[in-house]
């Protein structure tokens, strides 16, 4: 028992403690020490084991989160295993939170009855070691995965980058600039894209979605679902035959349905990898592309297949999708209605894009002049989501901005709720906006359609400040959609990540772990999270290679051997405790439940979940629980 | 010959028929055993059971009721060797135990309400009433069957014991709870997958056709299966019924009724959870009409919710 100076002492009688612990059944030897967790009185718990021939310890002392280890160290080093010994907290839960000392002192021998209760059914546990695959799993080519998976490529760790798309690069490579700096979004993301292409430790699969996951921390069996290409990479030379002899075009993903590809096609000129892709889908199998293709690159015959590969750790960054803009009738979303989305917008703004960055009205071609932007579209809305998306004021200030650089004579209307400009250059940059005319209106729009005879926008809103309806005939609207999830159902639950109720991945720990989810060996980076900006994402995955690296580079992990246990007589084979482990360490195998020891986190849930009994957590047991509020309630 | 005696306390007659139903296994057990008193089978007075030394085998059918089942339990059992609790009734209070928590008075009072009869004891002679318990609160049986009424497995089991108990002279067991260790889920005639249970909300019976391959509980209807003693073959399970706990818990001593709320709250729309939060769960918990009624129908008097409001001293 420890005095912690005067932090215990002040106000439990420590002398007293002893003596009443000394007449407690089963204890043989009990002393205090003015700070035992110093080396002499380390050597005094080793010492008492050794000349007692101790077969379990209590100490009394401050918080196990403070010196759990620091004791738990000596009583190894007196030969003892760690799992039989308790650790008690005299301190927070007594000495600092009393006044009184009798009645703390008479809380202090109650607490310590507890652990000598809980101890007499203690039994002594090994800790499993496991070997770690040294190798990575990134899921998501987007700005995030490319980030994570080249740091852990540069700390010599090789790594399986697995995306949906034909390219990686993810939604970044759509965009124009970048808020608040106006950077090139492409001049900035293609040499990454690059250098992770080329990295030798970096292997990408495009076209590639995870099918299954099994195993645990250190060794996950992932089986990789690869959609055909139907163009070898190597030998494709982007000569672009085959593109324009194919006969069927259809409208392109990457600028969003604003210009047509054909069904042979390159996403955008820096694609990674470099090489054109056939859209399976719409191909009519003509095989002009196939006749025409110099190196025989072009194979229509090529077939899906998976391949297995394992690793130690994974990284999900499935990015976000835009909210799906059908579910507000009332803005009449399409570019046919000249109301587009902003990410519609950026391809507009790109020189790449189908305008060649002259702002056209989709519907005509006509230059646009006036141009009405409404932000928190389907965001901050009980209706629809009641977060905030928190890049949208950002990017609507840089859409306002750049149209105005790009039509000196044209007009930029905001609508907005809140200006959430909370960050470096953040709140400089929107001023900025507003400096070049941007005009910003506070309130939200009811209505937004086309006016058949005029071919104008019409959008119908009310101005908060002003306290009146206003209607503004502009010739383009875009609208700022909330951020949804990209991370889908079966995917989060194949590899075990908790997620809210948007879809977005539980971290453990939104302070302190907040790259880790609750599943060991996989960690989250980008906007699989929340919603967040590009400097955000990158700063995260960062972070979360950083976490990976911890566990492949250390090459084992090692686990808590104070797991649940099954008992086989007992169980039913009910399957509640299924249900209910956040882990799925439990499965069902003949009838009855079996916990796989590795996964376990021993959190305990199954065993109050239990309608027998059967399943109980080592050293938690229900009898050590009884004995222990049967110890609570003798000692007086 | 060993005297047996069959002492029924507050019954409905099912404990009787299904001791009867033993039919040549009871012609066996007659063979070792004389029948000293057994009011619906053999024509004995109380009187000459009372004035006996001892019996050999007691067993006690039902929860007693009144004053007199008390006193009959308590002199009776005192002379007897093996002492077997015949019956949920008398194991665990049965459903007469769901009295438990009325004063007695309160009970002849609502009666009273609703017949015409007078039911002044004390004038018609009746025996007076007391708080309903179990036969395992008045005396410790060596032997528990329970059942509503007892199964043929749990008969079964009780002739073995008898048998040996008449040939050896001795139990294999101080306490002896009889039906398997198990609950009833174990060996569940329906088709039980390995993946996890959700339960798509609380549904009563009229509201679900129910299929009959299908786990009740993913269906929506209460079943107290996980956490019900295999006393019996599932009978009712087979006929499309949910079980409704007549066997009791597990194992003697644990609240079967405790068990099973807390598997509900762990499998209750386990996947809306975050929709609905907790006012959206508790609105639909609130569907469960008679709470205790339903997970605790046939234990509450052995419970830990009685023992709490029996402490706290509370009334209905």
């Amino acid at each position: 028992m420890c005095h912690c100076g005067v932090n215990i002492a002040g106000t439990v009688d420590v002398k007293k403690v002893v003596e009443e612990v000394k007449k407690l059944p089963d204890v043989v030897y009990a002393a205090d020490y003015v700070y035992l967790c110093s080396q002499p009185g380390q050597e005094l718990i080793i010492n008492a084991v050794k000349e007692h021939k101790l077969d379990g310890v209590v100490v009394a002392a401050c918080t196990p989160s403070l010196h759990y280890e620091t004791f738990a160290k000596a009583v190894e080093k007196a030969g003892l295993n760690r799992y039989v010994y308790e650790m008690v907290s005299i301190r927070e839960f007594d000495s600092w939170v009393h006044a009184d000392r009798a009645l703390a002192t008479e809380k202090a021998i109650k607490i310590i009855a507890t652990a000598v209760a809980k101890l007499r059914g203690d039994k002594p546990y090994e800790r499993a070691r496991l070997d770690v695959i040294r190798k990575a799993l990134v899921v998501g080519g987007g700005i995030a995965g490319i980030t994570a998976a080249l740091s852990l490529a540069k700390m010599g760790i090789p790594v399986i980058l697995v995306e949906k798309y034909a390219t990686i690069g993810g939604k970044m490579a759509m965009l124009h600039e970048t808020f608040p700096t106006l950077d090139c979004a492409q001049c900035i993301l293609t040499p990454l894209m690059a250098e992770v292409a080329r990295h030798p430790l970096v292997k990408i699969y495009t076209l590639a979605e995870v099918d299954s996951v099994e195993g645990h921390v250190g060794k996950f069996k992932v089986k990789i679902k690869i959609r055909p290409r139907g163009v070898r990479v190597e030998d494709c030379r982007l000569c672009g035959f085959c593109e324009r002899v194919c006969p069927i075009s259809v409208s392109s993903e990457f600028d969003r349905g604003l210009s047509k590809r054909k069904a042979i096609y390159i996403p955008f000129a820096q694609a990674v990898p470099s090489a054109y892709v056939v859209d399976f889908e719409h191909c009519n199998r003509c095989g002009l592309c196939v006749k025409v293709c110099p190196t025989k690159a072009v194979n229509l015959e090529e077939k899906e297949r998976v391949i297995e590969e394992e690793v130690g750790a994974i990284i999900v960054a499935t990015g976000y999708e835009l909210y799906p803009l059908e579910k507000i009738p009332e803005y009449s979303y399409g570019p046919e209605n000249d109301v587009i989305d902003s990410l519609q917008f950026e391809r507009i703004l790109s020189v790449q894009g189908p305008t060649r960055g002259e702002v056209k009205r989709p519907s005509d071609g006509k230059p646009v002049k006036r141009v009405v932007f409404i932000q928190c579209v389907g965001s901050r809305d009980v209706n629809h989501l009641p977060y905030c998306s928190k890049i949208c004021c950002m990017y609507t200030a840089k859409h306002a901005l750049l149209f105005l650089e790009n039509v000196p004579d044209g007009e930029a209307y905001v609508f907005y709720i809140d200006v959430r400009a909370a960050g470096k250059g953040f709140e400089e940059f929107v001023k900025r906006a507003q400096e070049h005319g941007a005009v910003y209106i506070k309130g939200r729009v009811s209505r937004i359609y086309k006016d058949k005879l005029t071919g104008d926008v019409v959008v119908e809103g009310f101005d908060l400040l002003e306290n009146r309806e206003i209607v503004i005939r502009a010739d383009l609207a875009v609208l700022a959609p909330g951020i949804v999830s990209a991370l889908d159902k079966r995917l989060a639950e194949m590899l075990k990540v908790p997620v809210d109720q948007f879809m977005f991945a539980a971290e453990i720990h939104p302070k302190l772990r907040p790259v880790e989810v609750a599943s060991a060996g996989i960690f989250i980076a980008g906007c699989v999270q929340g919603p967040k900006d590009i400097p955000d994402s990158i700063a995260q995955a960062s972070a979360a290679a950083a976490k990976a690296a911890e566990l492949l580079i250390q090459g084992y992990v090692e686990k808590e051997p104070i797991v649940a246990e099954v008992d086989r007589d007992k169980c039913n084979g009910c399957r509640a405790c299924v249900t209910v482990c956040p882990y799925g360490a439990i499965e069902i195998v003949e009838g009855k439940a079996r916990v796989n020891e590795i996964v376990c986190e021993g959190c305990g849930a199954c065993t109050a979940t239990c309608p027998v009994g059967a399943i109980q957590l080592r050293n938690y047991r229900e009898e050590q629980a009884l004995e222990m509020v049967r110890a609570v309630m003798r000692v007086r | 010959m060993l005297k047996l005696a069959v002492i029924p306390g507050g019954i409905c007659g099912g404990c009787d028929v299904a001791l009867a139903s033993l039919g040549e296994k009871l012609a066996e057990i007659l063979k070792y055993y004389e029948i000293v008193y057994w009011p619906i089978a053999v024509d004995k007075k109380l009187s000459n059971l009372m004035n006996m030394n001892h019996i050999d085998v007691l067993i006690y059918m039902g929860a007693i009721t009144t004053e007199e089942d008390a006193k009959l339990a308590k002199e009776l059992s005192a002379k007897a060797r093996v002492r077997v609790a015949l019956g949920t009734c008398s194991v665990y209070g049965g459903i007469p135990g769901l009295n438990a928590l009325y004063k007695p008075a309160d009970i002849i009072k609502t009666i009273s309400l609703l017949v015409d009869t007078k039911l002044e004891s004390s004038a018609l002679g009746l025996p007076q009433p007391v708080q309903h318990m179990a036969y395992t609160d008045v005396v410790e049986p060596e032997v528990l069957a329970p059942g509503c009424p007892p199964t043929d497995k749990v008969l079964d089991q009780l002739t073995e014991i008898l048998l040996n108990y008449a040939k050896s002279g001795k139990l294999e067991a101080r306490t002896m709870l009889l039906g398997d260790s198990e609950s009833l889920c174990n060996n569940c005639p329906r088709n039980p997958k390995t993946t996890k249970i959700a339960m798509p909300g609380i549904k009563r019976l009229y509201e679900v056709k129910l299929d009959s391959n299908k786990c009740f509980l993913e269906q929506g209807v209460l079943c107290m299966g996980p956490a019900t003693r295999a006393i019996c073959t599932h009978p009712c399970i087979k006929f499309n019924y949910p079980c409704i706990g007549c066997g009791g818990p597990v194992e003697w001593g644990s609240d079967s009724g405790l068990s099973m709320i807390s598997t509900l709250a762990s499998v209750l729309l386990v996947d809306d959870e975050k929709k609905l939060l907790e006012p959206g769960l508790a609105r639909e918990l609130n569907k469960i009409r008679d709470v205790l009624g339903t997970f605790y129908k046939y234990t509450l008097r052995k419970s830990k919710a009685y023992a709490l409001k029996n402490k706290a001293g509370g009334e209905g």
